[in-house]
């Protein structure tokens, strides 16, 4: 039978109930702490991550700072902050076993949970569909 | 936001490339895959099995006419009077004060030689070319007419002999007139990976078709489409250079380990340069370096223990056999032996990391 070489290049996933940044990292609010990620689209635009630089417990950001780093084989790529607030876990995980970002992005691959500053901050954020319209506007370029 | 450049030149396969949802990018004017299935994929697959590269924006030309050999050898340090028909020699060319053009291979075919050159340098070597040679030499350039694929894995030999008879007789640096499925290809057992493999050249109407022909024929050993990703870190595992990134026009090849591709014996351009430098001693040397954490990326700072800089990375990456970061780079030559320990500097860190002989990984070939 003839395989199939094909780049698994299915439409990048959007979940329900999260908010999202242009700079494609995820939020969600669980028991009042915030757990962040970076999209799917995000992991297969970088290709196999093979590293994840994160921020240790107690260090505190601002909305939009630069609070650690991921890298593929090829690039090294800044996360930014979708809120404020100070970090209370970090997914240990990833130190072993980067590519849970790129195999699992919403799941297994989140990155820091945080302690909220300002509630109104999420409102700044894009839903899941603003996300889709911006993802669809990147990928028609 | 992200774009592609609208006026970079495409290879025969691109339709190809397009097919396999390929990731694409623009190097050195050429838009070509990065990576198909995944870098770390694509480079274990070619070191275990085999894996099959587009190649065709390398820069192909054809040197002919009354006294080409004595130009070649005289802008060659490598001695070009040596080649036979049919075979290939690795050569730098260098500027009167021995800095670097470009490294080349140079292929001796029946009617011309063909020099195969680095497509990132050919703004570089076109003019210098151009400006070096005779009258009466002609250089024609056949990169857009030639495609090129690399077969490159230990069952690279398995997979073309099934469609390209035997090639038990085609050693290392050697090359072939022969069919490959039926259509004319320039064969040599040549490769930039560390495995044993084949470039195959071939016209580009027919490019496509060996692809798929090389591509039906590697089935049976999982053959893995593989990108310029992968060539790179591939060819770093190796230790091998890149002309552009870790040798340029400010670095001469004593500097980048290269004096193996010189022929003291012989005249070439930048030969007294060259003597004189290799009499005074070199500023920098290339190495080898590997870090405990951290990935060495090009521009990097290298640094002593004490924090004083001491060098510089050109090509860096994880290893993805090893697991780790390896890196070629210049540092000063009292740092240069094998297992002194150095830091590179990684978003402001010191990383500790040492000096390693190359190449970073035993090739099978």
């Amino acid at each position: 039978m003839k395989k199939e070489i094909k780049r698994k290049r299915e439409k990048p996933k959007i979940l329900e109930g999260l908010y999202y940044t242009k700079t494609h990292e995820w939020a969600r609010v669980e028991d009042g702490t915030v757990i962040i990620g970076i999209t799917d689209y995000a992991q297969g635009e970088l290709g196999d991550i093979v590293l994840v630089e994160l921020p240790k417990i107690g260090t505190s950001f601002s909305i939009g700072a630069e609070f650690g780093y991921v890298e593929s084989v090829k690039a090294v790529s800044e996360l930014y902050a979708p809120v404020g607030g100070e970090v209370v876990e970090v997914n240990k995980k990833l130190e072993s076993q980067p590519e849970l970002v790129n195999s699992d992005p919403y799941g297994e691959g989140w990155m820091v949970k945080i302690k909220m500053n300002n509630l109104e901050e999420l409102k700044k954020l894009l839903s899941p569909l603003d996300y889709g319209k911006l993802i669809t506007e990147l990928e028609e370029e | 936001m992200g774009f592609i450049q609208i006026n970079a030149l495409r290879t025969p396969l691109y339709g190809v490339h397009k097919r396999l949802g390929a990731r694409m990018t623009v190097f050195s004017g050429w838009e070509m895959p990065v990576e198909y299935s995944g870098i770390l994929e694509e480079h274990r697959a070619v070191r275990r099995s085999i894996g099959l590269f587009d190649v065709s924006h390398m820069n192909k030309l054809e040197v002919s006419g009354q006294g080409t050999e004595e130009f070649l050898q005289r802008i060659s340090t490598n001695d070009i009077s040596k080649l036979k028909l049919d075979m290939v020699k690795y050569t730098i060319l260098c500027r009167d004060d021995g800095t670097v053009v470009d490294d080349v291979l140079v292929l001796k075919m029946l009617d011309y030689y063909m020099l195969v050159t680095n497509a990132g340098r050919k703004e570089v070597l076109m003019p210098w070319l151009e400006e070096h040679k005779p009258g009466g030499i002609n250089i024609k350039d056949v990169t857009l007419n030639l495609a090129c694929l690399a077969l490159q894995g230990p069952k690279a030999e398995k997979t073309l002999t099934k469609i390209a008879g035997s090639l038990r007789n085609t050693s290392f640096f050697r090359g072939s007139q022969r069919r490959v499925s039926g259509i004319e290809c320039y064969v040599t057992r040549s490769g930039y990976t560390g495995e044993d493999g084949f470039e195959i050249y071939v016209s580009k109407e027919h490019a496509e078709e060996i692809w798929d022909s090389i591509i039906e024929a590697g089935e049976e050993f999982d053959i893995t489409p593989a990108g310029l990703g992968a060539r790179d870190t591939l060819r770093l595992e190796m230790g091998y250079i890149l002309t552009g990134m870790d040798m340029t026009s400010g670095d001469n090849p004593l500097e980048a380990n290269l004096e193996w591709a010189i022929k003291w014996y012989k005249d070439f351009i930048g030969k007294e340069a060259l003597l004189e430098i290799k009499r005074r001693g070199m500023k920098k040397k290339l190495v080898g370096l590997r870090l405990k954490e951290g990935i060495p990326r090009h521009g990097y700072t290298i640094a002593d223990h004490r924090g004083n800089k001491i060098g510089m990375v050109t090509s860096g990456t994880i290893s993805p056999c090893l697991g780790y970061g390896i890196a070629l780079g210049y540092v000063d030559p009292a740092f240069s032996a094998p297992g002194t320990g150095v830091n590179v500097i990684i978003r402001g860190k010191p990383m500790r990391g040492e000096i390693v002989k190359l190449p970073f990984w035993e090739a099978k070939r």
